[in-house]
């Protein structure tokens, strides 16, 4: 193609202005991916930390609870159910959860705080919460069996509060689905730490069966938690526990009683808030960057398009259409743009691919020690991610704005008359 | 359709003369600078048959630069009408009077004819990539025309690995190669010595002859004068010698 081989040597031919313009393009590309890969990076790991503890990515609940959550707003749970929402494409795991909010107390204190009925098994294997034992150790099994003290476990510094530990006793109170207050006695068997402050500092985990004996909800949950293999599938999984229960995707309008399922956009709106604002904010800079390249581009192609006018009038006097020169000039920046952005997209995925394995050091920007965000705790470390997107979006709109940037200089060149151009009359 | 001042025929009409490649009837060009009106041609009739080779001749300023780029439809004139290959292109629009030079006139500039970035046989078959040939088909009519003109080694040269005379010999097969109907040479030799310019214009009388082209070239140049068969005098933007007689 006459376009694509006029623009490489041209470009060829002055190495040095063409090699510092290519600079200016790769450095902002790669700029781009680099941070495009750590913004992602930082927000899946804020939601994947929000997620996969509290909420999973997605849950099946009753219309009256996603309006209030009271402990009679349950669903009936059977193997049944359980087995329809585990078969759904993306499902990986599923746990039915009594959720009851009361007062759990030690001797002289007590903390008002939620009580989270689980069957410690699937519950292990949904959420990563067992993992989190700092002192003794997660639930049985079993539940307790007739007159054996229940066991709980608690968030760290719920503990801390209370200043018990494992082996020590508490008191619950909790709202029973029948309106009466339930209560009994518990036996600490561990203490967990999650990273995310609305367990470790409100939360207690006891069996399942042992919650519903509390609150009288014999063979119902208030919620199902689900774990889903993809974030960002999230809610077209949603969609299709959805038709698979033959439940709804929105509570608006539903009797109390009615099953809806919920992906983590809508259980956690506020963070789904915060990644919206994040990228758009994010996206300010972008165009600041994307400003800087395209100046780069406009200052390269204008000088070459002034260099070469003489050479254009002779183009367009043998026969060459006005467009057609158009178009070749606007190739031409293509070509400039598109060799800048695959070098610049090759440079911000090799660095960003090395930080999403070894990660960056957020403790080498200051001397805190932990690192939280919307009560949600970060490791010392924040890993990069390289998605398709994150590679592909900054290339693509670096051709975009090449051509934008060519196009000036190019409609400039494009309507020169070929006879006073070539007389040498214009200036 | 563009229809003349004079309420003439449209562009579309077909001259029954086309024996005669360029007419030129009562044309004045008037160019305005600013509050300065300069009239380059004052009134301008002329014929030039088909297979001729004719030289435009005169001062500096007396206007042949701008007669030229009339019939080559690269301006258009104040009045009058120019008539190339039988067709009036006194008013097209600038696509139109590109693809009509593409389709009917072949050019040879001063100087600066050729792309810098292209070698030799790249920048003589332009006119026909812009015609959309094939490139074997471009092969047979550039190659040949190239070794006719005595560039058949340097086919691979960029313009700036070529002598004055080899650039304008390039440019000088870039107009052949589509078989224009005119080929139109503005101070073709000025840039080159006499010795350069003589052989440049013997090859041009050559091809004319063998290709039945019609060739229309300014010149200020005696020497070239001298071996032109046909040369017409102007003076103050008037044609005041047309020997065709001669
Ligand atoms: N675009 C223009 N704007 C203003 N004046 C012009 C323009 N083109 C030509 N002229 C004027 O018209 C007159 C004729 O110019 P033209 O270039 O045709 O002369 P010429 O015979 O080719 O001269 P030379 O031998 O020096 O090339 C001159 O006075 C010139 O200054
Ligand atoms: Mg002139």
């Amino acid at each position: 193609m006459l376009a694509v081989r006029l623009g490489i040597r041209n470009l060829a031919r002055h190495r040095w202005r063409t090699a510092l313009t290519l600079a200016g393009i790769a450095l902002s590309v790669a700029l781009m991916v680099w941070s495009l890969a750590f913004i992602e990076g930082w927000l899946g790991q804020m939601v994947r930390a929000a997620t996969s503890v509290d909420t999973g990515q997605l849950q099946v609940q009753t219309a009256g609870w996603a309006d209030t959550p009271r402990p009679y707003h349950a669903l009936t749970v059977d193997a049944d159910l359980l087995g329809t929402v585990r078969a759904v494409e993306g499902v990986v795991e599923v746990s039915p959860r009594v959720e009851l909010f009361g007062i759990i107390g030690h001797e002289q204190r007590s903390q008002v705080g939620r009580v989270v009925g689980v069957h410690p098994d699937l519950e292990t294997a949904a959420t990563p919460i067992a993992d989190g034992i700092v002192d003794g150790r997660w639930l049985a099994d079993e539940a307790a069996p007739l007159g054996a003290p229940r066991e709980v476990v608690l968030g760290e510094s719920l503990a801390r509060k209370l200043r018990v530990g494992a082996g020590d006793e508490l008191v619950v109170f909790a709202e029973a689905a029948d309106g009466s207050l339930g209560n009994d006695l518990l036996v600490v068997v561990g203490v967990v730490r999650t990273g995310n402050f609305a367990v470790d500092q409100q939360s207690s985990f006891v069996h399942i069966d042992d919650a519903r004996f509390l609150a009288a909800l014999e063979g119902r949950a208030n919620a199902i938690l689900v774990r889903t293999d993809d974030l960002d599938r999230a809610s077209s999984v949603a969609d299709a526990v959805a038709s698979a229960l033959g439940a709804s995707r929105d509570p608006e309008g539903l009797d109390e009683e009615e099953a809806v399922v919920r992906a983590w956009p809508e259980l956690l709106p506020g963070i789904f808030q915060i990644i919206t604002v994040s990228r758009s904010s994010f996206a300010s800079m972008y165009v600041f960057i994307y400003l800087v390249a395209a100046v780069g581009i406009l200052n390269t192609q204008r000088m070459s398009a002034l260099e070469r006018r003489r050479e254009f009038g002779v183009l367009v006097a043998v026969g060459m259409r006005p467009r057609r020169l158009l178009r070749t000039l606007l190739v031409e920046a293509l070509v400039l743009g598109g060799a800048g952005a695959l070098i610049g997209c090759g440079l911000g995925a090799a660095i960003a691919g090395y930080h999403a394995t070894a990660g960056l050091n957020l403790e080498l920007f200051t001397d805190q020690t932990s690192f939280s965000y919307m009560g949600v705790a970060f490791s010392d470390r924040l890993y990069a991610e390289l998605g398709v997107r994150t590679v592909v979006e900054p290339v693509v709109v670096m051709l975009g704005v090449a051509v934008l940037s060519g196009l000036w200089p190019a409609w400039t060149a494009a309507r020169l008359e070929p006879a006073p151009t070539i007389a040498g009359r214009t200036t | 359709m563009t229809t003349t001042p004079g309420g003439a025929p449209s562009a579309e009409t077909v001259m029954d003369d086309a024996a005669q490649p360029i007419r030129v009837e009562g044309v004045t060009k008037v160019f305005r600078q600013g509050p300065l009106e300069v009239h380059a041609l004052r009134g301008v009739d002329l014929v030039v048959d088909q297979g001729a080779f004719a030289a435009l001749a005169g001062p500096s300023g007396c206007g042949k630069t701008t007669l030229l780029n009339l019939v080559g439809v690269l301006d258009t004139p104040t009045t009058g009408r120019v008539i190339v290959g039988g067709r009036d292109v006194s008013s097209l629009s600038r696509g139109e009077a590109a693809d009509f030079r593409l389709a009917h006139v072949g050019f040879v500039f001063q100087a600066y004819n050729l792309v810098p970035v292209l070698i030799a046989y790249e920048n003589a078959e332009f006119t026909l990539l812009l015609r959309n040939r094939d490139p074997a088909a471009r092969r047979q009519i550039v190659e040949p025309l190239l070794e006719r003109v005595g560039l058949g080694d340097m086919m691979d040269r960029k313009p700036h690995e070529l002598s004055g005379g080899q650039q304008q010999r390039v440019a000088v097969v870039r107009a052949l190669a589509t078989q224009p109907s005119i080929v139109l040479a503005d101070e073709p030799t000025a840039n080159l010595d006499s010795a350069a310019s003589d052989e440049l214009i013997d090859l041009m009388l050559e091809l004319n002859r063998e290709l039945d082209t019609t060739f229309l070239f300014a010149t200020h140049d005696r020497a070239v004068l001298d071996r032109t068969p046909w040369v017409i005098r102007m003076l103050d933007g008037r044609v005041v010698e047309d020997g065709a007689s001669r």
